[in-house]
């Protein structure tokens, strides 16, 4: 199989879905993000990036019951697929593996 | 369409208090382009992050962050998909576009001209935009940029203004509770030495800053390593990254340690970010003033209101008038400087955005800076060629929809309405000046580094960034596409079908001519006033280059002095003078305070025995310090008396040489003048300060020891000999021959007498036109773009006259069979364009001499505007004109009659 790669956003707003388990919705995930990193990142740029998630295979998603703050319609909520696991796994790694490998000097004083 | 899908609300839900509701229309605007099957989802969010708005800014700005996040959904993942394709009008669309492309190909060379005319004013007009923005972009990327203030003092005497302000000015700004922060800046030229292993040589570092630890609160520059409160350390320094780089390369600057002057350790305990190229001052090195008072071996604080003379910088508190702040810093200062020296050195606050453009005094700020008057000389050029363009490209785009009248006749017949014409005739002068847009922008980043070079300045284009900035354009652009469009959309589209396949629409068309007339009389207005203002330009800059200065400027090298703190530099000093003369090629070796030309000296008070009149207290007088045989090294001629000399023993402390305008300012003549006493001084709080007294010795010719700019200042001439040696700024040498193969044998000489001191020898004729860069490079910018803009005047012109030509084809055929010669035509053709010129001329004279009259203001010595300019520039302009004309009506005129009779 093609292995499928995932951006930085993408890879955040993920995380934010599975740290969220079964409350990530639109709003939730934009404040989490805010409060976790200080990303501000709009309500349609994250809608797109769940959006591209899902057809990636990485999320899946319910809707949920109404509320008053929202003029009465529902909220989706997502969660991550295993598909969704793996991949945030994979990358960890990758990363690890990478960072493993940095030689101690590389990372001191460089100015340019 | 939500409100089926949406479940019912449960009782505690209808409990809450009622949420705000946004605005209905933006809902509906979403609604009438998002995917129905994300429309609840999305709405519910955007509803839920508008009440939290609502409770966090309040409703309005609520509302607009509602409008603004609904339309961020406009992207691809949210549209609504089209079902039903209407392939009837993309049918349409696609034969619009054939219509179009087969137009362009048909007539390659008037579409190219077209479109070349246009893309070329909208290159220049981008590269002179870019310019424009980037001047007015100075000081501007600091977070408090509104606030920060300089605190300049106003003289006066004369209007100038000094940018810097004595030490001591802090004190009283601190007493102002309206002032956030208050922070002094100075600069210096310090030699730089690494103290370590390899151990360097010493360099002289001319962007070496020391400032008050209050810098990083006033000023946005970003330290990338350290700590702010490095800057209250007297012993530490900050580097930016690239200083860092240049003297440490890839080794860990921190901890290292540098040596200044003489004895002076800092240790390196900062990186900061490198200064942005808008930035008015440029650093290497920061360090605190705490070490400048060591580096002058000062410890006390700096109770001068003239020493040192450093710029102090204010942050107003949010809210605070500049203008009451204003007020009290004046009384503030009064109280402690005193009412009678206050009143003439008038402190005031100058925004930090307004240095680079609007300094008057530019000789005292840290860079070079730049002029607002060329600023809107440019913008008016870019604007004007803009204008010029856009008229050309609806010009040529009513003089060639004619030819279409035909097309819309059968086009009509088949059916076409009004509309659907119109909006093909729109459609295709839009994509044709779109096509333009594009194709200038390309040029014009092709050209910037061209353009870059003769603007001195390091210009981006990146439209993603400065998008508000390319909007304008933008719409001037679709303006200029839509006005071209409109005439043959609104005029050809009501013709009747009828009338215009019989070929009997000559009337109706030809009434439109004034328009197209009135357009080239325009352009050529604006091609005459800018061949006009650039040839004053260039005479202007012939003249500031070839204008006798009074002094011999040639040959001669300057050499910084080392600063001369003690008895036993001077005598160094003066065995450098010494080891100079006697070498060989050297004829003359001299001392000054300023160089010549750079200035007139230091603003001095002044007393004169024997003065008949009353000194004002605004009076002044310049004092210039020099050596032995300046005059004679500079030819300057005396007019009487005689000049300082070496062997009068009392030359070094007592003579006094006085200017011709100093003589007659004091009420003297030369001869009268002779043995008079002079005191100059500056007197504050009851002391005195620079207190010299001497005799006059001898009164030389006025030369201009400033720019051609400021008008020979009266001028008292003592020596910065003997024991006023620290008065010696600079070293004068004149040599006999060549003075390139001086450097060396110079340096030679340096090398023994200051070892570890670099030589930083400069030749002042090169030197002195430096000072006129400004108005060079105005002079470049004006003849390329002159150059352009008579280009595009032509190309217009170009259209016009093949148009009028193609128009006469049938009565050049009837008047040649009937036997005129091809002189007549030619006349007869030309004469209807000599008028064209002619009014534009009559126009352009005082539009130009106004303008241009205007920037010579700026000059003390300036041209005076002759005649000749405008008749060079109307007689350029009319051959242009006649050359192009004559070549269509030509090739007109050649044509066999029998081929142009013969078509109906």
């Amino acid at each position: 199989m093609r292995k499928t790669y995932i951006g930085e956003l993408e890879e955040v707003v993920l995380l934010t879905v599975a740290l969220l388990y079964d409350q990530a919705y639109g709003v939730a995930i934009t404040h989490e993000i805010k409060s976790q990193t200080g990303r501000s990142i709009s309500i349609s740029a994250i809608h797109s990036t769940l959006h591209r998630l899902s057809e990636k295979g990485y999320v899946n998603s319910r809707m949920g019951g109404a509320t008053a703050e929202r003029g009465g319609r529902r909220k989706r909520f997502f969660t991550v697929t295993p598909a969704g696991s793996r991949i945030l796994h994979d990358v960890q790694q990758t990363r690890e593996q990478l960072w493993q490998q940095i030689p101690a000097q590389a990372l001191q004083w460089k100015m340019l | 369409m939500a409100a089926n899908t949406r479940a019912s609300l449960t009782v505690e839900d209808a409990m809450k208090p009622p949420t705000p509701t946004p605005p209905r229309w933006i809902d509906r605007l979403l609604e009438s382009f998002c995917n129905p099957h994300l429309l609840e989802e999305v709405q519910g969010d955007l509803q839920e992050l508008y009440s939290e708005w609502v409770t966090e800014y309040g409703e309005r700005k609520a509302n607009r962050l509602y409008l603004v996040h609904t339309l961020k959904f406009f992207r691809p993942f949210a549209l609504r998909r089209n079902q039903h394709s209407n392939t009837y009008r993309t049918m349409m669309f696609k034969h619009y576009f054939t219509t179009a492309y087969r137009n362009l190909m048909k007539h390659k060379s008037f579409s190219i001209i077209n479109v070349a005319g246009l893309a070329l004013g909208i290159t220049c007009f981008t590269l002179i935009a870019l310019y424009v923005r980037y001047e007015l972009s100075f000081d501007r990327f600091h977070t408090d940029a509104d606030r920060i203030y300089r605190v300049i003092q106003q003289k006066v005497n004369d209007g100038d203004a000094f940018s810097r302000t004595g030490g001591a000015h802090i004190t009283p700004l601190q007493e102002i509770a309206e002032l956030e922060e208050v922070v002094r800046l100075f600069r210096t030229p310090i030699e730089v030495q690494r103290l370590d292993d390899t151990r360097t040589e010493r360099v002289n570092e001319e962007q070496f800053y020391f400032a008050d630890s209050s810098f990083f609160d006033v000023f946005n520059f970003r330290l990338l390593v350290g700590e702010v409160s490095v800057l209250a350390s007297p012993s530490a320094v900050i580097l930016t990254e690239s200083t860092a780089q240049r003297h440490f390369g890839d080794q860990n600057p921190l901890g290292q340690t540098i040596r200044i002057g003489d004895s002076l350790s800092l240790e390196v305990q900062g990186v900061m970010e490198d200064t942005p190229d808008n930035s008015h001052f440029t650093m290497d090195f920061l360090t605190s003033i705490a070490v400048l008072k060591q580096y002058y071996n000062n410890p006390g604080p700096f109770e001068s209101y003239w020493w040192p003379w450093l710029w102090t910088f204010v942050k107003l508190q949010p809210g605070a008038e500049a203008s009451s702040v204003n007020s009290q810093i004046a009384k503030a200062v009064e109280k402690y400087r005193g009412a009678d020296v206050a009143q003439q050195f008038v402190p005031q606050l100058q925004p930090v955005t307004d240095i680079h453009l609007y300094s008057t005094n530019t000789s005292s700020d840290p860079s070079a800076n730049g002029n607002i008057t060329y600023v809107a000389i440019f913008s008016a050029i870019s604007l004007l060629i803009l204008l010029i363009a856009c008229i050309n490209f609806t010009n040529l785009s009513l003089a060639r929809s004619v030819k279409r009248a035909k097309e819309v006749g059968i086009r009509k017949a088949a059916g076409a309405g009004r509309g659907m014409l119109m909006r093909q005739f729109l459609g295709e002068s839009f994509l044709l000046s779109l096509l333009a847009l594009t194709a200038g922008l390309l040029l014009a980043e092709l050209l910037l580094p061209y353009f870059n070079d003769l603007a001195y300045r390091d210009l981006k284009i990146d439209i993603l960034n400065q998008l508000p900035f390319w909007l304008p354009l933008l719409g001037i652009v679709i303006l200029t596409g839509l006005l071209a469009g409109s005439y043959p959309a609104w005029v050809l589209s009501g013709l009747q079908a009828a009338r215009v396949l019989k070929g009997n629409i000559g009337q109706k068309i030809g009434s439109h001519q004034w328009l197209q007339q009135g357009l080239v009389v325009f352009q050529f207005v604006a091609s005459i006033a800018l061949i006009a203002g650039t040839l004053t330009a260039y005479q202007q800059l012939t003249f500031l280059q070839e204008t006798s200065l009074g002094f011999e400027k040639e040959q001669i090298l300057t050499v910084p002095a080392p600063q001369i703190t003690s008895a036993e530099q001077a005598e160094k000093l003066a065995s450098l003078e010494q080891r100079f003369s006697q070498l060989a090629g050297v004829s003359a070796v001299s001392r000054a305070y300023v160089r010549p030309g750079f200035g007139h000296g230091m603003d001095r008070a002044y007393e004169v025995e024997g003065m008949a009149e009353e000194i004002a207290p605004e009076d002044r007088v310049s004092r210039q310090h020099i050596g032995y045989q300046y005059f004679e090294l500079l030819d300057i001629p005396l007019v009487s008396g005689r000049t300082l000399s070496s062997e009068s023993g009392t030359d070094a402390t007592d003579a006094v040489i006085l200017n011709e305008v100093a003589a007659k300012n004091f009420g003297f003549t030369p001869e009268t003048a002779l043995g008079k006493k002079v005191r100059t001084y500056v007197y504050e709080n009851g002391q005195t300060y620079g207190d010299l007294t001497g005799t006059v010795i001898g009164v030389v010719k006025d030369h201009h020891s400033a720019s051609l700019k400021e008008r020979i200042a009266p001028t008292v001439f003592m020596s910065s000999e003997g024991a006023y040696s620290s008065l010696t700024r600079h070293l004068l040498v004149k040599a006999s021959g060549s003075p390139q193969q001086l450097i060396g044998t110079l340096e030679d000489a340096w090398k023994d007498v200051f070892p570890d001191r670099p030589l930083n020898a400069s030749y002042l004729d090169a030197d002195l036109e430096m000072r006129y860069q400004a108005e060079q490079r105005l002079g470049d910018i004006m003849i390329t773009f002159s150059v352009l803009a008579i280009l595009i005047a032509c190309l217009g012109l170009y259209g016009l006259a093949s148009y009028l030509a193609e128009r006469r084809t049938k009565e050049m055929g009837i008047r040649k069979t009937l036997g005129a010669s091809m002189q007549q035509l030619l006349i007869l053709f030309n004469q209807d364009f000599l008028r064209l010129i002619g009014i534009p001329f009559i126009i352009a004279i005082p539009i130009a001499w106004y303008a241009m009259d205007y920037w010579l203001q700026n000059f003390a010595y300036h041209i005076s505007i002759g005649p000749i300019i405008f008749v060079v520039a109307g007689s350029l302009c009319l051959g242009i004109a006649l050359l192009t004309v004559s070549y269509q009506a030509l090739r007109t005129a050649r044509v066999n009659p029998v081929d142009s009779l013969r078509n109906e």
